[in-house]
Formats: C-alpha cells, sequence, structure tokens
C-alpha cells in the first residue's frame, strides 16, 4: 500500500506533526509492519489524539461499508470509518437515528467508540459505547478480535483513544424514531445557580445549556432542550444542502472579543425570543456547525483549544465561580462555552463521562500563557474530583492524568496483554506516558 | 416501469463505487463482480443497505478468460433485464521491466477486458438494447515511459471499443469509453507532483451522467480532453525527451 509523508493536525490545528499515512481500501490491507502506528477516522479530536507523528497512521475514511442492518433488532454491523453523516442520510429515512451523537456528523464510528463520545442524551442514554454490544479489533499481534461487551478488552478499547489496536468493525443499536423532527424548548437564564438547578432536575432525553462567559456582568445561558416528536410524521428523505468550505484560512483577527461579545449578545436574545416549545429539524438541533465543513479554520493561524472537565455536582457552583474568575483574572478570552450534565459513568477504563457537570470552552490558540492557565485549570479541576477529556487534550501532565482517571492501571493491564511490544502509539500516548 | 439490472465488473474500486451509488439511489438492481469474494460481498451489503436495492456479488477473474463464457451463460439465464455493463477492472503493474509483469498487464487490462465486452457484446446485440462503458486511462493516449505497458493496453482497448462502438450503433447498443485524469484512488494516493486530483465518487456519478446523455469517449474531469490535446500535440522529436 502506497505511503504519503504529510504533516496533519487535531481540529483545533494547535497539535500538528508530519506521519507516514496509509489509506486502507480493505480491511486486510492494515497491517502491522513493526513500526508504531495508529488509527485516524476524520481527525475531529481537537488535540494530539488523532497524530502520531513520525510513525503509521492509518486513515479509516475508506472503510465505510455498512455490512448488516436488522430493522428488528435496531443493529447495525458496520466498518469503523462509516460516518454519522452516512447513518444520519441512510437511516433517518428508514426511521432510525444514532443512539448517541457528537455535535457533529462528520466523525467516523471508529473514532466515536474510541474517544467514547457522549451527546444531549448523557443523562438518559450514556454514551456511545454504551450502545455497542460488539466490535472487531485489530491488535498489534496482527490478527482481528471479535469483542464482546463485558471483556475486558472492550472495557480498555471503548474510550480507549486508540490505543489497544485499530477498530476494525462496529455493531451499534440504532434508535428507532417516528418522525426526524425535535420538539425543542428554549430557556433563558442570568444567574448561574438557576441555571445549575435547571440542568440537575429530571429533563427530556436532549438538553444541553449555551452559556455566554463573554459578558462580565452576569452570566447569561439558554437551556436547549428537545426530544424527538412522538406523534408519528412522515419521514421525508431530507436533501442535504451541499457542505460549504471555507476556502482559506481566515486571518486570527477575524473572530476576535468583541465580535464574540457581539455574536453572544445576539444569540442570547435571539434564542430567548422563542418562548414556547417549536419545531426544529434533527439538522439543526444536533449538528448547527455542520453547515460549514472546516469551521475551524475561522480562528486562523493561531487555532483553538476546546477544554473540557466534568465535575461532580457537589461544591459545582463555587467552583465554577473561582474558575470563571480566574478565566477572568487572567484575561482568558472564552469565545463559546457549553455546560451539560452527565449521568453515572460506565464500566470502561478511559472514558471521559462521569456524574457531574461537564463545561466545554472554545479559547482562541493565540491567548497569552494558555498553557500555564490550562495547567491551572487542570490542577482546580482534580482538586474538585474532576477530569479533562482526553479526546480535546493537549496539555495533560502525566502525573495529573493518572489522578483523573484512576481506573488506568486496569487499562494499562489489558494494552500489556494485547500490545506486549506498545506498537500502537499516539502523540496523546507518548504525551501522557502511556506504555 | 422496473428499472433494469446494471452489472460492474471490477467493482471494488472506488470509481465504480462512485458510479454504483448513483445507480443504485436511481433504484437500479445491480450485479457487482471482483476476484476478491470477501469485499466484493462487502460492496454489495452496503449498497443494498445503503439504497435499498438488490445488490448481488459474484466472482469474475479478468485473468482466468475460460471462465468468463461460464459468467455469461449464469446472466443469460437470468429472468431480468441486464440494461447495462462497466468494465472497471484494471492493473496498473508494479515492474513493469520484467515480461511476466508486462504479460500480467495486458492480459487483464486489455485481453481480459475484450473477453468480458465481447460477452456483453453478444447479450446486448441479441436483446438490441444496452449499453457498455469502458475504463480506460489517459495513459492511454500516448506512450510514456512511467507507464507505457499499462498505456498500451489501454491504447489498444480505446481502439477495440471505437470499432465496437460502430459495429454495435445499428444494433441500439451504446459504447462509451471513459478516460479518467487523476482520481483520488489507492493508485495515486501521496504520489508527488498530481495536480487537480478529482474525487472518485464525483468521476464515478459523472461516468452515469455521461452515459445518459450517451457521449462516445469522454475524459473526466472534462478538462483533461485539453490537457491531453496538448499532450498529444507534442512533436516526437520532443516528446522522447522528456520525463513525464
Amino acid at each position: 500500500m502506497r505511503t504519503c509523508k504529510k504533516e496533519i493536525s487535531g481540529w483545533g490545528r494547535i497539535a500538528r506533526g508530519e506521519s507516514f499515512l496509509m489509506r486502507p481500501e480493505r480491511i486486510d490491507d492494515i497491517k502491522n509492519q513493526g513500526v508504531p502506528f495508529s488509527a485516524r477516522g476524520l481527525g475531529r479530536s481537537y488535540g494530539d489524539a488523532s497524530l502520531n507523528t513520525k510513525n503509521h497512521l492509518f486513515l479509516m475514511e475508506r472503510l465505510n461499508r455498512f455490512l448488516e442492518f436488522n430493522p428488528k433488532t435496531c443493529l447495525l454491523r458496520a466498518e469503523s470509518g462509516v460516518t454519522i453523516r452516512d447513518i444520519v442520510e441512510t437511516f433517518v429515512p428508514k426511521g432510525f437515528f444514532v443512539p448517541v451523537t457528537p455535535g457533529t456528523k462528520e466523525v467516523t464510528l471508529g473514532g466515536c467508540l474510541a474517544a467514547d463520545v457522549h451527546g444531549k442524551n448523557h443523562h438518559c442514554d450514556g454514551s456511545f459505547s454504551d450502545h455497542v454490544s460488539e466490535f472487531e479489533l485489530y491488535t498489534a499481534g496482527g490478527i482481528l478480535k471479535k469483542v464482546q461487551k463485558n471483556d475486558e478488552l472492550f472495557n480498555a478499547t471503548a474510550g480507549g483513544l486508540g490505543l489497544t489496536g485499530i477498530i476494525t468493525e462496529i455493531t451499534l443499536k440504532l434508535l428507532p424514531i417516528n418522525s426526524n423532527f425535535i420538539k425543542t424548548t428554549h430557556t433563558p437564564y442570568r444567574c448561574l445557580d438557576a441555571l445549575l438547578s435547571h440542568l440537575s432536575e429530571k429533563s427530556p432525553r436532549y438538553s444541553v445549556a449555551w452559556v455566554d462567559l463573554m459578558s462580565r456582568k452576569e452570566i447569561r445561558s439558554i437551556v436547549i432542550e428537545g426530544d424527538h416528536l412522538q406523534e408519528p410524521s412522515p419521514i421525508k428523505a431530507i436533501t442535504y444542502p451541499k457542505q460549504f468550505h471555507i476556502p482559506f484560512q481566515a486571518p486570527s483577527w477575524a473572530l476576535n472579543s468583541f465580535s464574540q461579545k457581539l455574536f453572544n449578545t445576539l444569540y442570547f436574545h435571539k434564542l430567548s425570543l422563542k418562548k414556547k416549545p417549536f419545531i426544529s429539524s434533527l439538522e439543526s438541533f444536533f449538528y448547527p456547525l455542520d453547515c460549514i465543513g472546516n469551521w475551524n479554520l475561522l480562528y486562523g493561524k493561531r487555532g483553538l483549544y476546546q477544554y473540557q472537565f466534568v465535575v461532580p455536582v457537589k461544591g459545582s457552583s463555587l467552583f465554577f465561580i473561582k474558575l470563571f474568575n480566574y478565566l477572568q483574572k487572567k484575561r482568558c478570552p472564552v469565545f463559546l462555552a457549553v455546560l451539560k450534565k452527565f449521568g453515572p459513568e460506565n464500566s470502561n477504563y478511559l472514558s471521559f463521562p462521569k456524574e457531574g457537570f461537564t463545561l466545554a470552552m472554545d479559547i482562541p490558540g493565540n491567548t497569552p500563557d494558555l498553557f500555564a492557565i490550562l495547567d491551572a485549570l487542570d490542577e482546580m479541576v482534580l482538586e474538585n474530583e474532576g477530569r479533562v477529556y482526553l479526546a480535546k487534550d493537549f496539555h495533560l501532565k502525566p502525573s495529573l492524568f493518572r489522578g483523573m482517571y484512576p481506573r488506568y492501571p486496569l487499562f494499562q493491564k489489558v494494552k500489556k496483554r494485547v500490545d506486549p511490544e506498545f506498537l500502537v502509539q499516539t502523540d496523546l500516548s507518548r504525551r501522557l506516558g502511556i506504555t | 416501469m422496473t428499472k433494469g439490472t446494471i452489472v460492474i465488473l471490477g467493482a471494488t474500486s472506488w470509481i465504480a463505487r462512485g458510479a454504483a451509488f448513483e445507480w443504485a439511489r436511481r433504484g437500479h438492481s445491480l450485479i457487482l463482480t471482483s476476484r476478491d469474494k470477501r469485499e466484493i460481498s462487502r460492496i454489495a451489503s452496503d449498497l443494498s443497505i445503503r439504497f435499498d436495492i438488490v445488490a448481488e456479488s459474484a466472482l469474475f477473474d479478468a485473468l482466468d478468460i475460460d471462465s468468463h463464457a461460464l459468467f455469461f451463460e449464469m446472466l443469460e439465464k437470468r429472468n431480468d433485464v441486464i440494461e447495462g455493463a462497466v468494465i472497471a477492472f484494471g492493473y496498473l503493474g508494479a515492474n513493469c521491466s520484467k515480461f511476466e509483469e508486462q504479460e500480467r498487464v495486458i492480459r487483464v487490462n486489455y485481453l481480459g477486458a475484450v473477453s468480458a465486452i465481447s460477452g456483453f457484446s453478444n447479450l446486448f446485440s441479441k436483446q438490441k438494447k444496452g449499453f457498455i462503458i469502458g475504463i480506460s486511462s489517459v495513459a492511454g493516449d500516448r506512450g510514456r515511459q512511467s507507464n507505457f505497458v499499462y498505456g498500451s493496453a489501454k491504447g489498444a482497448l480505446n481502439i477495440y471499443l471505437e470499432g465496437l462502438r460502430n459495429k454495435l450503433h445499428p444494433y441500439g447498443v451504446h459504447v462509451m469509453t471513459v478516460k479518467p485524469g487523476f482520481v483520488d484512488t489507492a493508485m495515486t494516493f501521496g504520489l508527488s507532483g498530481l495536480f487537480l486530483v478529482a474525487d472518485p465518487f464525483d468521476v464515478g456519478k459523472q461516468i452515469v451522467v455521461l452515459q445518459d446523455k450517451k457521449k462516445n469517449t469522454v475524459y473526466i474531469p472534462g478538462f483533461w480532453k485539453w490537457i491531453m490535446m496538448v499532450i498529444k500535440a507534442i512533436p516526437e522529436t520532443i516528446f522522447k525527451r522528456l520525463k513525464l
């Protein structure tokens, strides 16, 4: 198979590295050649989870075949390069949806399982791997292994950031839906405690809050909630407008504190206008950013850092105030912030979600002392028994990682068993000292 | 009206898969072949799940010419109408300084293709309708030191298709020659010096659209017509000194 030496980056465009890329078109093309290797899907992880500088990297995008679907059991078996877009386009017209979806369709199933992604419904339905019954893994030993739920290799691979091998096939249970519309409600808040208590209550299947951290006076937020419309309505095949791609990288000043303040104010007032529940399309409810294929270029050359962490509910109010004050003191701009309540954690060793509040913040990459600020945030998060999301991470220190993920020794045990020579590596695994 | 079945030989290629997507989207049934049984059945299940169509898979080895008669017997026995066929298999060859490799390149790209095409030619001239699409290459337009063995087979195929088009025209059977330029496939992945590499799915879709229009010989993407016109116009005394 042909190899291509090329520099690639994480979605935040701060983490970069030159690798030897290979693009298999059949599963048998994946071969361990005695050099450290790993897989990459569509490269939507913000940090260095999908990079493997100076080593072999298998691009999984062409292994995207649906293999089997049973409408009675809702079980779909597909190759790991199949994307959420493929599933939405194929199965929504048939009356099925992905059980858990991140905020973009441009991710592969393999990536979803490796990062054990969550969606707006984590408090109800758990994370992605909770809907995966089985998968196939190419291990460093050169064999394809079928891995079932309850196997410790399952727990190490789901959320394991691709470090146990290359996920080649996934069996996922789809969600039957009656309609391709979402009944949505918007609830505006101007106070953090009210927001947190709203999110802690029993909420509909999908629930998330957009938070404005640019305003100095108050913390404005909108809780966005929804569920699939239950009344059967004809599901029409959706015609997808061709994605808009930004032809070049925007100058770094294109998005700035002033423009974001303005945007946030307008956005807050626009969303607050909708007082009554209303109907929105799947597309606009789940994937508002997907109309621009490469929105990360809007940040320009500096790139962006998305920092996401989770902290337990207890003491979270005080924690958030402390955190926001710190960011303000450090003049660290947060262009976009999203808050959500997680349900209980699952049994995977390195999965991110656990019971509590999770906050994701988009910070421009040229913020002065960004990494020093992030280090301080990491300390605060760990102190509060929280953890940061490795799929977005690009700076966490090995010692803090071990504190945040107490089940790491269990992961390590499995890793040693399936990959005794530590051939499956990524930039992230080397940075965190995962061996 | 039910839509006819389309046969794609060498359907594991990404260009073929792109064309298959387009036909499947329109509701045609498909018969897909390859010499890799596992791969072709995966591609067939994918198409039938995505588009709710009947996609069958079958084995077809271009090199095993003796087996082709059996394949066409099987096609003739079917009850459905075979509407068209695409010959999409090809073999670029690895080290063409050895005769064995040259022979293999010519066997797959010319002899294998001719055997398959003549099978379809018999089938379609009997039913007095149908189309044959031969996926050739711009490499067949002029011999270059880097791939002239492959190019010579494709060039011969071009002439064969041209003659057949002439012969089958009275029978209402259309023959289209497709010459793809640089397409983003496993053959070209990571090659340096390529420009304006086309997406194989776009190329596949265009093949279907151009067949609707009953085009004869097409370059895809279309601008390759002009590039090849320039390349063909270079006098041999100069061309032989170039490193293309």
